[in-house]
Formats: C-alpha cells, structure tokens, sequence
C-alpha cells in the first residue's frame, strides 16, 4: 500500500516540478522574440473593442482602467458595462475616461437578466455596440502593460487563432488572504494554464483576459450562445477548439489585482471556481486533489503508520519550496515586500488545508455565490434556474 | 395558471419528432406546451427516469455510427423495435413486449404518476404526442372533476404496437393519424374504427396560411417549382396541373440559377458526419452562390460545433452568414420557429426519413438520407410511394453532380409536387375543429386535405 502511496506522492510532485518549470520558462517580462506586428502598417492593425464588464469597485479599479488608456496600440475603443448609472464604479469609469478623450469610450448600463449568465449578459449587451473586429475582453480588476494588446493581436495575425487566452499574474498582495489567493493563481490556475496548453494543447480559459475574433464568434451566434452557463471562459474556448476554429497563447500574462481580499472572499471565489471545474469535467477535477501533495501525505498516515510521519514535512517542503519559487520569478510586484517572504511558509501550509475544505464542497452542494446572487448550476455550469413554460432549454443528453 | 382554452398538449422531449408534431398546436393552450419529463415538469424522481430514458434514446440513434459494434447495435435494436409486416392481413391485437414493458413502467416504475395531478383543475380534453403519456393517463386513476377526452399525435408513417394499450378494444384513446397506413395498421391492432381520425400529421401554420387560402404554401411552391425547373421539362409536364391547384392565370418564364439545400441533422445528431461530405461535395457551388445550404444542427450544442468544425474544415467559414447559414438553437422552440422561417426558403430538404417526412406535403422534395428505426423504414416507403422523397443515386460526396442531374431533369420539381399534391397538409386544422367542435371530415381533393 505504502508503495503505492510513495507513487501517488511521487507522480504528484513530478508534476508539480513540471508545472513550475513551465511557468519559469514562459514567466512574465520574459524576453520575446519577434514582435511581427512593429512592422505593420497602422491600416493594418484589426480594429479592437475591448469589452469591461463591471460590477462593483475592485481593488485598484481607477489604476487598473487608466492601464487601458496606455497601450501601446493605434486603433481601439473601450467599452464599459455596468448594472446601473447609480453604481459607484461609473463615476471612477467616467472620471478615467474623461482624461483621455481621444481614445472612444462608452459605458452602457445594461442592467441584470434574472436568468442569464451576468457577465454574458453585458457582454452581448457590449457586441452589438462595438465596431471592432477583434474583442479584448477582460476584467475590471485586470491591470495590464502598454504592449499587452500590441503581443496578443501579434500572436493573432502570426498563428491565425481566432481566440488567443492569457495566464494571470495575481499581484500587488497586502493582505495574507490577497497573498494566498495570488500565489494560487500564479502557481495552480496560471501554472496549469501553461502547462495544459503546452504539454497537452489543452485550453484551460480564465476570463480575465480573451482576445476573440468577432466573426468567428458570431458564427456561434455571438456571447449570447454562452448565456445559459457560467463557466463561460472555459465554454468559449472549448467551443472555438470543437468547432475547428484555432486557439492559442503567447503566455503574456495580464495581472489581476487583488489586494485585500479576506480568507473569507478567497474561500468563497475558490468554492466557486471548484464547483465550476467540478461540473466541466469530473475525473480531472477529482484528480486535482493529487496537486495538494501535502493533504495527501497527511491523510496517508493512518495507512502507512507513524514510521512514515516524514513524508508529511517532505511533502509541505516541497510544496513550500516549488511555490516560492514560482512566487520569486513571476510576482516581481509581490516579492518586494519583506512580509510577503517572511508569511510565504505558513501562507502556503493554510492555503492547501484550505484547498482542502473547498475541494470537498462541490460534493455538498452545486450552488454557488456570485455577484451578488445564489446559482445553482448543472452540467458543463449550466445556470439552473426554473424556466418558463415556453424555454425548454435543451439539457445535454 | 391560466387556464387552457382548447386542449393540454403533452409532448416529450425524445428527440425533436414529438415536439415538432406538438409545436404547431401551441396556441390551443395558453399554457403553451407541457412537455412531461422536462425541468419544470414531472416529479424529480420521474424526471431522472425520463432523462434516462433520453439518453438511452440517444445512445441509440447514435450506436449506428460506431464502427463495427454499430452496426450489430443496430440491428439489435430494429429487431427490438420491429414491426411487422403488413400483408398477410393478420389480428396484431395481442401485446407484444414492448407493451408489457410500458405497462411495467406505469405500474410499477409509476411513470407519468404526477400527470393526472397536474391535469386536475379541469377535463379538458389532452393532446398527447409520445405514446407513454397517452396509455399512463388512460391507465392512471382520472382526478379530474368530468370525462376527460385523451387523444394521440402519431407521427411516423407506420407504428410498433406499443402505441396501443394493452387492451385496445377497451381503450378510449382517440388516435390522430397522418396518412392512411397507420390507420389500417391501427385496426390490425385492435383499435376501434371510431377512435381513429385520419387528419394528416399537425404542420406549422407559419408555412401553410389560412385553412382555405394556403396563401402562404402557394407563394412559396410555385417560387419553388420555378427554382428547381431550369430546363422546364416539369412544367412541360405539369403545367395545367400547376396552374389549377395554385390558381395561376400565368406560369411565370423567368427561371432563378440558384436553388437552396436544407440537410436537416436529427434531433440525436447521429447523421453530423453526412454535413461533411455534402460540404465537400457542394464547397464550390456555394462559394459561387449557385447553390445556398442551411444545415439544420437541432439543439444540441455539440452537433453545431461539430458542423461549424467541417465548415472550417472546408475553408467555407467566410461563407456563414452569406451561402451557408446554419439553425440552431438550446431552446427548442426558438429552434422550431427558425426552422419552419428558413424552411419557407428551401427548395431541397435533406433528411433521415423522420416526422419531417410529412413536411413533403409542403411542396418540398425530400432527399432521403439513411433511416434509423423500423418505423423510418417504413416513412421511407411512404415517401417514395407517393413519389415525394427521392433516395439519393450517388454517394453524398458526389451530391453536386446528381443534385444537379435531378434538378437539370425536373425530378426535383415533380417530388416537391407530388408531395402536395398526396400528403395531407391541414393536420393542424383539422385537429383543432374536431377538438373545439367535434368537427371531423375526410376529404380527397389535395387542397382540402
């Protein structure tokens, strides 16, 4: 049984090795070569409507809005969604946007869909306003660089994807709730991102940030065809390998700033997010309970007995030592700060007990808290709400 | 809840033929369509039931396309769903398994349990489309405060014995049947003559016009007629025949270049792969504009990624939206309603020989695909008895060509008018004026039927 244990541990950590030197390679502010789209022509640069949907001031907001107002990129719109005028985040929209006058700004409120997938919701809200070709869309609390855009439609013209995803740098920690929640998106979301992508050509999809080609997105019937689940950064870019449109990444990363989030706000996003992979794929969400080394040992004892107790300490090193190096080449904002090193250990000992007790949540319930709302979801995330006598929403067979 | 006006419709959600043969009458309720077993409907222990049944219906349709394994999985289950050859004349009354099954599924499984609770504020009289909620209510003890009048949608050409209760003489199902056949084949089952109504199988108003006019089937046929006649040998023909029924002064010369294929994938989304072979077949003709293809992908999401990826796989993605538009939608109404709009612009409807087989009385040629099921079979030999549905001469990657040859020869043309002319177009009508008045009339004349 023991040996049997040791290979679990052992197939856990050589993955995890993997997955952490995949994110040193492709790591952030790595030096890239070539930058195909320097060369083109200002008419030839696609036309780009980045969509925000916004609901709620995240942490940084005004900063992380100004970010888009730099880019180093000659023809783009912004457009901003919002629940309603009286929202706090439209003065702070307006107020950036005032600054920069040249660049087209608009700000819809579209209100909220009882049914349909919120953010989906504005974004078809946001598709028929655009006049872009491409779609950059991406978060409120997503802070990017002047070339961000510039590298993505690069990969775009270079690769001929029609959907080009990113990994996400969880940055700018001042709380160790914040601390916990980047590290996780660094070394488990971002690391597997890369990874899956590069070993398999798996798309893992976080919103956060999604280049689309408009035409092809259309061939779907537009955002709209994702209304109905809430998974829908997965969902589109599954939907765009299965049918046969390309997708790729040139791993430029787009920061997501989380700066005071609690243990309670990280458990809650980290339950959702579980419950989500739960229902868009079972046996791999199961098996992600091999990432957690740690958990593993310890619930091996009583199995193996006490001569083993060494495992546990061997296992936590590891861990430790695996995300602390991650945590010093790709958080360069994080891994300035002193008391950010000093907590790393712990931080990372509470983060996978907690992972622990969320990775059992959705065996309990498939509920899940979300702007605002309680939604119950069902195969693939799809939003389980009572429909009305004339929706008979087609349920997967 | 308000209340219904005219009748429950009951439908299934069992692949898209029970609820297409519900969808037309929604507007007898203004509770529009229950479909049992669905979300909203059904306890949540019959629902898991019903989902189980779905998906083994689904596997079913699908098994053919599996190598080897496929193709003893489906014999395997046309034997099980077989049904009988119609001469000899014989008695078909006694029940065979699949009955015992069904009444095993009732009585003990207690499917349907909750639909006479659901149907207690009133006797108004239901309109069943799926067998199994026809038999369950005759079967379930009746709540309802009066004498409540059950009837049944059949929807294929010819019918297992499983459509009829155990005991048919006894049974009070009232029986709305699409063509002759399945009459005849009714009474071999023991169901009695005055239970049988030969009112044709229900077709959407959107696409027929008013009960008298047919306005709107007319306009279409004859736009039709003209698109698949270049050469003008079918009204060489038919010329007088056309003129009379679609009460023209004058057959119009002009002939258009171009004509519309719709390939209608089933509901299963077992026949997907045919959409690449007549992508690859017709890719050239469609970037020209010669010929405009609607692939009708259902409701299944994986069915239209599958199509989108053989449109991609062809480098016709540019043509979406242009010559090539694909019908989709999860919710299956919408689906419907886009259907039967772009169905109005068909001139060739590709598809397994399902409910969709009636749709010939549209005036639309059908090509035939391979049929899945007995009863298939059986709609195939209605098709081509009445001369409205043409099995393909050559393989679907060589469609350009024998499309081409069909259309050149005016075959096309005539199938589509056969169609009209034989199969019954008023189903709808008809069902409606003998459920609001008892109202019942077999007619001959093809405007009347």
């Amino acid at each position: 049984m023991y040996i049997a244990i040791l290979i679990l541990l052992g197939f856990s950590s050589l993955y995890l090795i993997l997955l952490t030197v995949m994110t040193l390679i492709y790591r952030p502010n790595r030096k890239k070569t070539g930058q195909p789209t320097n060369s083109l022509a200002k008419s030839d640069y696609p036309w780009v409507s980045i969509l925000k949907p916004v609901k709620g001031v995240d942490d940084g907001l005004e900063a992380n809005l100004e970010s888009f107002y730099h880019l180093d990129y000659p023809v783009y719109e912004i457009l901003f969604a919002v629940d309603s005028w009286q929202d706090r985040e439209v003065e702070i929209i307006r107020r950036v946007a005032d600054r920069h006058p040249k660049i087209y700004t608009r700000i819809l409120a579209t209100g909220h869909h009882p049914t349909e997938n919120p953010k989906i919701h504005k974004l078809t809200c946001l598709e028929s306003e655009s006049r872009g070709c491409l779609f950059w869309v991406t978060d409120a609390n997503v802070r990017v660089e002047p070339d961000t855009l510039r590298c993505l439609v690069a990969e775009y013209k270079v690769s001929g994807a029609r959907f080009i995803f990113s990994p996400i740098l969880g940055a700018a920690s001042r709380t160790f709730a914040s601390l916990m929640e980047n590290t996780s998106l660094n070394f488990f979301t971002s690391g597997n991102v890369i990874t899956l992508w590069k070993i398999f050509s798996k798309p893992v999809v976080v919103g956060k940030s999604m280049l689309i080609e408009g035409a092809a997105l259309k061939t779907l019937g537009g955002f709209k065809y994702f209304k109905d689940y809430l998974a829908e950064d997965y969902l589109i870019g599954k939907s765009f390998m299965e049918s046969g449109f390309r997708v790729s990444t040139d791993y430029t990363w787009v920061a997501n700033i989380n700066q005071r989030a609690t243990i309670k706000s990280f458990y809650k996003r980290m339950a959702r997010w579980a419950r989500l992979r739960y229902q868009l794929h079972r046996p791999a969400y199961l098996s992600e309970i091999l990432l957690n080394p740690m958990v593993l040992a310890l619930a091996s004892l009583p199995v193996v007995g006490a001569g083993f107790w060494w495992l546990v300490p061997l296992a936590i090193g590891v861990k430790v030592l695996l995300e602390y190096l991650n945590f010093v080449v790709v958080n360069a904002q994080d891994r300035g700060r002193w008391q950010n090193h000093l907590l790393f250990p712990l931080m990372v000992v509470t983060k996978d007990l907690i992972f622990l007790a969320v990775y059992l949540t959705p065996f309990f319930s498939s509920t899940v808290d979300w702007r605002g709302g309680r939604i119950k979801v069902g195969k693939n995330s799809l939003i389980c709400h009572k429909p009305s006598f004339e929706q008979l929403i087609y349920e997967e067979a | 809840m308000k209340k219904p006006e005219l009748a429950h419709i009951i439908a299934v959600h069992m692949g898209l033929g029970h609820l297409r043969a519900a969808y037309p009458l929604r507007n007898f309720s203004s509770q529009g369509l229950i479909i049992w077993g669905s979300r909203n409907y059904a306890a949540p222990g019959e629902k898991k039931y019903w989902r189980l049944i779905r998906k083994t219906y689904y596997f079913l349709s699908r098994v053919g396309s599996f190598p080897v394994v496929g193709k003893i999985g489906l014999k395997i289950i046309m034997a099980i769903q077989r049904i009988p050859s119609f001469y000899p004349k014989k008695d078909l009354s006694r029940p065979n398994l699949a009955v015992r099954f069904l009444k095993i599924l009732i009585k003990r499984a207690r499917l349907c349990r909750t639909l006479p609770d659901y149907l207690a504020s009133d006797c108004l009289p239901v309109i069943n489309t799926f067998y199994a909620t026809a038999i369950a209510l005759e079967s379930l003890p009746e709540k309802s405060p009066g004498d409540r009048k059950n009837f049944l949608i059949i929807c294929d050409a010819d019918i297992n014995r499983v459509w009829v209760p155990e005991r048919p003489a006894a049974s009070r199902i009232n029986y709305l049947v699409p063509c002759t056949q399945v009459r005849n084949r009714l009474l071999t089952y023991g169901v009695k003559p005055e239970n049988i109504f030969m009112t044709g199988f229900p077709l959407p108003v959107e696409n027929l016009g008013t009960e008298t006019g047919l306005e709107v089937l007319k306009i279409d046929l004859l736009a039709r007629l003209l698109r698949l006649d270049p050469s003008g040998k079918f009204f060489a023909y038919h010329r007088h025949s056309v003129s009379r029924w679609l009460e023209l002064k004058k057959i119009p010369e002009d002939r258009e270049n171009h004509y519309t294929v719709m390939y209608a994938i089933g509901g299963a989304g077992a026949q997907t792969d045919l959409a690449r072979r007549i992508l690859k077949s017709l890719g050239p003709l469609i970037r020209t504009g010669r010929v405009r293809l609607l692939l009708s992908c259902g409701v299944q999401r994986r069915v239209l990624e599958k199509t989108l990826k053989f449109i991609n796989q062809q480098g016709l993605w540019d043509e979406i939206g242009r010559n090539i538009h694909l019908i989709f939608s999860d919710n299956v109404f919408e689906y419907f309603e886009l259907f039967n709009r772009w169905l109005r612009q068909t001139d060739v409807l590709w598809t397994k020989p399902s409910e969709l087989s009636f749709y010939c009385a549209l005036g639309l040629p059908i090509i035939m695909a391979d049929p899945i099921g007995p009863q298939e079979e059986l709609n195939k030999r209605w098709l081509m008895e009445i001369h409205a549905g043409l099995v393909p001469p050559g393989p679907p990657e060589y469609c350009q060509e024998w499309l081409s040859d069909l259309r050149e020869n005016g075959r096309l043309a005539e199938a589509a008018w056969d169609g009209f002319l034989k199969a019954r177009k008023l189903g709808t009508y008809k069902i409606k004026r003998l459920i609001e008045n008892g109202e019942y009339s077999e007619e001959i004349s093809p405007l009347k039927q």
